[in-house]
């Protein structure tokens, strides 16, 4: 046991033991350095600003880091497929450096910019002329390399950036969450939960909200007006929802407000009344961008009472139910949504 | 920072891989017959230009949504979404429209980018090299070189001719197909 320890601390030592004075290990024992003196400069009072001594032997000790691990991938490539990978991941360490912090984050800048940054560290080790310090590389091949290198990496980063553009269009039409994307040249399909129809339950429960506010305690002709006026002028109805909905959004949002969705004119509210005594069905169906004819369908359906003192009591006992397609069956509703579940949806 | 379902672009990220392959050896075979260049060099060449044109696409695009008319973008939403069109846009006339203006705008890129490339490096074989007695007759050698950009041009006419129709049959026989619901 103890000479196995001994011989995997003399490899690791002799891994680590700077060979000369400019070599990536005495970048790496610097890094190491500066993050411990970091450490000893801390103040728990001080507000953590970058030009703090902390800060700045944190970034000291980054950059250290940094040239460490492009200076070792520079020495032992990590050759894959016949590719060094080593400048995506010296890469990867600068757009964490530069982009990503526990005050301010930029994970979004970071990722879109990663192939970019590292197409640039891989391209730098051609321009560096021992003699003249900075040269233009004359071989053809060279130069043939580092353009295919910077379009494959432009192409990257334009996937990345087209990835982030499609979940901006779910973030602000989250009704098109509730949709398959199962004919889609671009994306894979998934199976959808509640979460993805939130949208549609928020809306329906809404309309049930002011179902409630406008009709209890009414009469039945107060009643009957309301339901009518709701059915011959289902888009002031619906003003009246999304607005609501977007005030309790801007009330309940912590930290940074939510762009209201857009997509409150793709919404179709519906109020269905039936006997016996009135069975009202509430329901909101996605008009918007859709797979089907039919969008998917968000139906609740409460009951109006008249006690003995005629006045109007509603109740919703049964689930919410959502209908994905005709053809299937529909999907009952079991919890209740956080009213700011749009919140968790990525906001990169 | 949470990354609870981002939706990764996969298929589209697959099928721009394989049409980027398909086109790339249909031009590459081209561009081999017409410039009489060695076969890595006409790959090189295919993949340079095709990588070219298609960021100058993503980029266009990606730069140009966030101005476009509503409509338009729910049109463009559909289609990435359902592959289905929406709204009053009127597919028969902006489908070739849009099809047209992509074919001569990626001609044109790819054009440039060989001129670009041309100027990066000298392309050992690409266009017939003048020898110097060529050279000293500033006529001659206009009229050669003007020569040179027709024959360039219509090779990569003919070569994006090739590589679009095979694309476009893909793509037509994967509408078509039904693995895909």
């Amino acid at each position: 046991m103890k000479a196995l320890l001994q011989s995997f601390w003399q490899s690791l030592w002799g891994a680590l033991r700077p060979a000369s004075a400019y070599s990536w290990q005495t970048a790496l024992w610097m890094s190491l350095l500066a993050w411990l003196l970091a450490q000893l400069a801390r103040s728990p009072e001080q507000v953590q600003s970058p030009i703090s001594v902390h800060g700045i032997l944190t970034s000291l000790s980054w950059m250290f880091l940094i040239l460490a691990v492009g200076w070792l991938t520079l020495e032992r490539p990590l050759k894959l497929l016949g590719i060094n990978f080593g400048p995506w991941l010296t890469g990867a360490l600068v757009c964490l450096f530069l982009f990503v912090r526990r005050d301010y984050s930029f994970p979004r800048t970071a990722l879109v910019t990663w192939p970019l940054i590292s197409a640039a560290i891989a391209a730098v080790p051609e321009f560096i002329d021992i003699e003249s310090g900075f040269s233009i590389p004359r071989g053809l091949r060279v130069r043939q390399n580092i353009v295919l290198m910077l379009l494959v990496n432009l192409l990257l980063t334009s996937w990345i950036t087209f990835s982030f553009r499609l979940n901006d269009w779910l973030l602000r039409y989250p009704g098109l969450r509730g949709e398959a994307f199962s004919q889609s040249f671009f994306l894979m399909p998934r199976d959808r939960d509640e979460e993805d129809f939130s949208r549609g339950i928020t809306i329906v429960r809404e309309m049930e909200r002011q179902l409630g506010s406008n009709v209890s305690g009414q009469t039945q002709s107060q009643v009957e007006r309301w339901l009518l006026d709701n059915q011959t002028d289902p888009l002031i109805f619906r003003d009246l929802v999304m607005n609501t909905l977007a005030a309790q959004r801007a009330e309940t949002a912590t930290g940074r407000p939510l762009p209201r969705p857009k997509d409150d004119r793709f919404w179709q509210l519906e109020t269905l009344v039936s006997e016996p005594a009135y069975q009202v069905e509430l329901r909101a169906r996605w008009i918007g961008p859709r797979a089907n004819e039919a969008g998917h369908l968000v139906k609740h359906t409460c009951k109006v009472d008249f006690g003995s003192n005629l006045r109007a009591t509603v109740s919703c006992p049964n689930d919410m139910i959502v209908i994905t397609d005709p053809k299937n069956d529909p999907i009952p509703v079991r919890r209740a949504p956080a009213l700011d579940s749009l919140e968790t949806s990525p906001t990169l | 920072m949470s990354f609870p379902d981002l939706m990764l672009p996969l298929r589209a990220i697959a099928f721009q891989a394989l049409f980027l392959v398909v086109a790339v050896a249909i031009e590459a075979t081209v561009l081999e017959r017409e410039f009489g260049t060695s076969r890595p060099g006409s790959v090189l060449y295919a993949l340079l230009i095709n990588l070219a044109s298609t960021v100058a696409g993503w980029i266009a695009f990606l730069a140009l949504e966030p101005l476009l008319p509503d409509n338009w973008r729910m049109a463009a939403m559909s289609f990435v979404f359902f592959n289905q069109v929406f709204g009053n846009l009127d597919v028969s006339v902006v489908l070739p429209v849009l099809a047209f203006v992509t074919f001569l705008s990626t001609l044109f890129l790819e054009l440039l980018t060989l001129g670009l490339c041309m100027k990066l490096w000298s392309p050992a074989g690409l266009s017939p090299q003048l020898s110097p007695a060529e050279v000293r007759y500033g006529r001659a050698q206009r009229y050669r070189s003007s020569g040179v950009a027709r024959h360039r041009r219509n090779a990569l006419l003919k070569a994006n001719g090739y590589s679009y129709g095979a694309i476009l049959l893909m793509l037509l026989v994967l509408q078509r197909a039904s693995f895909l619901n």
